[in-house]
C-alpha cells in the first residue's frame, strides 16, 4: 500500500498504514507505516481478539500525531496471540481408499466433498453463517469443469459467463473455503498453517487444482500461462502438485 | 509470522523482488489531533459487499464500503492464493477494523468513522498503475471530510 500511502498524501489526505513487509516499505520512503510481525493475511494480528487489535490499529493510528516525518517506519513490538490453545486438531475426515470410488481424481474429489459435507455443516451451525459463494456454480460444476481443463480440454463448457480464469479462479476459491469451512468444523482448534497444509498436502482436490494449473501454465495464451503459474496452487507447494512449472516471481 | 527470516525461502523471495523504489517527492500531510480526525479505512484485500461485482484477476477498479455496514455483510475475491483466508472467514476485523475503529469513536479516540470506505485488490501494481485510482479516492475521502486514512494490507 505503498504507492496508496503516497498519492493520497500527495492529495493532501494524511495517511497511516500497516506494512507486512518491512524491508519493501523501509526501500520506499514513506510517510507513516507500522511494521507488523504477523501472518500474510492478518494485518490485525489474530481473529477474535478485539484488545489486540485496537492496540494495533490505536498504534497504527498513533502515527498520525508524530510531527518527524516525511519517513516514518515504526514496529510493532508483539507477535499475534497464538492459535496453540485448547485441545488439538486432528484431519477432518480420513480419505483413504478415497481416490479408489471410481478410480480417477474428480471421484476422489467428490468423496471428500461428501464426506466433509457434515463438518461444514456444524462449521455454518456453530458460526451462524458460511461464506458467500462467489463462483455462481455448483460444486460439482467447478470439480468436472477443473477436470476436463486437467486432462487437456482448452475451454471446457461450463455453465457461466464468466470467462475461464475467472470461474476457475472464484470457483476454487468457493472450494478450498468450504474445505477450510470442514475443517474448521472440527473439535479441536488449528492453526492457519495447519489447515493449510491439510488442504494442499492432503486433498485430492489440491492434486485437481494442481493438474489443472499445470494445463493452463503450458498454454499458448499468455495470461493463461501467467495465471497458471500465479494463481492456482501457492508456490511452496508447487514442486508436489505443478511438478515442472516454473513459480511466478 | 512474516519475518522473511521465517519464510520459505520461495516465498520470501517473491517478496522481496517487488521493485520499491522511493518516489521522486515525499508528501507529508499533517492535521489535528487524532480525537478530532475523521478516519477511513482503504484496503488492498479485495473486499466487497455480499452481492457487489467479485474482483477479477486483473483489476484495478475499487469497491465503497459503507461506515454503517455489518461487517458480517463483507466478503473477499481478492485472487492471490499466498495469504491466510481463515482468519478473515472467522472474523473481518483480522483485515478490516472497522468495529475496532467505531470502538475507538465512542471512546473518544478519534473524532469520527467515515461514511464510506474503500477496498482495491492489491496484487503488486507499479506505482503507475493504481495513481488514478488512488487519485480519484482523494477526492471521495475529501468530499466525505476525511483528514486520516489507515491503509491496510493483506
Amino acid at each position: 500500500m505503498g504507492a496508496a500511502s503516497h498519492f493520497l498524501e500527495d492529495e493532501g489526505v494524511a495517511t497511516t498504514g500497516i506494512s507486512l513487509v518491512r524491508d519493501n516499505t523501509e526501500r520506499m520512503e514513506l510517510p507513516r507505516f507500522l511494521w507488523v510481525p504477523f501472518e500474510l493475511g492478518r494485518p490485525f494480528g489474530a481473529p477474535h481478539e478485539p484488545d489486540f487489535q485496537r492496540r494495533v490499529l490505536r498504534a497504527a493510528l498513533g502515527l498520525l500525531e508524530r510531527r518527524d516525518g516525511p519517513v516514518i517506519l515504526e514496529d510493532f513490538p508483539d507477535d499475534a496471540p497464538g492459535d496453540d490453545d485448547g485441545p488439538a486438531w486432528s484431519c477432518p475426515v480420513s480419505f483413504a481408499g478415497a481416490a479408489a470410488d471410481d478410480g480417477g481424481l474428480v471421484g476422489a474429489v467428490l468423496a471428500e466433498l461428501r464426506r466433509l459435507a457434515p463438518w461444514q455443516e456444524m462449521y455454518a451451525a456453530q458460526r451462524g453463517r458460511s461464506a458467500p459463494p462467489a463462483s455462481g456454480l455448483s460444486h460439482e460444476q467447478i470439480v468436472r469443469g477443473l477436470s476436463a481443463l486437467a486432462i487437456g480440454v482448452r475451454d471446457p463448457a461450463v455453465a457461466t459467463n464468466l470467462p475461464l480464469p475467472e470461474w476457475v479462479r472464484l470457483g476454487c476459491d468457493d472450494l478450498r473455503t468450504w474445505y477450510m469451512e470442514a475443517a474448521q468444523g472440527r473439535p479441536g482448534r488449528a492453526t492457519s498453517l495447519e489447515l493449510r497444509d491439510w488442504f494442499w498436502r492432503e486433498t485430492a482436490l489440491a492434486r485437481l487444482i494442481g493438474a489443472a494449473g499445470v494445463r493452463l501454465a503450458g498454454s499458448e495464451h499468455r495470461a493463461l500461462r501467467m495465471f497458471g503459474r500465479r494463481a492456482m496452487v501457492p508456490r511452496v507447494y508447487m514442486d508436489d502438485l505443478m511438478p515442472g512449472v516454473e513459480p511466478y516471481i | 509470522m512474516v519475518r522473511l527470516s521465517d519464510m520459505p525461502e520461495v516465498e520470501a523471495a517473491r517478496l522481496v523482488a517487488k521493485e520499491c523504489v522511493p518516489f521522486a517527492t515525499r508528501p507529508w500531510v499533517e492535521g489535528p489531533p487524532l480525537r478530532e480526525r475523521r478516519v477511513a479505512l482503504v484496503t488492498s484485500a479485495g473486499l466487497h459487499r455480499v452481492g457487489d461485482r467479485a474482483f477479477s484477476t486483473v483489476d484495478l477498479s475499487y469497491r465503497v464500503i459503507p461506515g454503517s455496514i455489518s461487517t458480517s455483510d463483507l466478503t473477499m475475491t481478492h485472487s492471490s492464493v499466498h495469504f491466510d483466508r481463515t482468519g478473515f472467514r472467522e472474523d473481518v476485523n483480522v483485515v478490516f477494523p472497522l468495529d475496532r475503529l467505531r470502538e475507538l469513536e465512542s471512546e473518544g479516540e478519534i473524532g469520527s468513522v467515515a461514511d464510506y470506505h474503500y477496498s482495491l485488490m492489491g496484487a503488486g501494481w507499479p506505482p503507475e498503475a493504481i495513481e488514478d485510482t488512488m487519485r480519484e479516492l482523494a477526492a471521495r475521502l475529501r468530499e466525505d471530510g476525511v483528514d486520516a486514512v489507515c491503509l491496510c494490507p493483506v
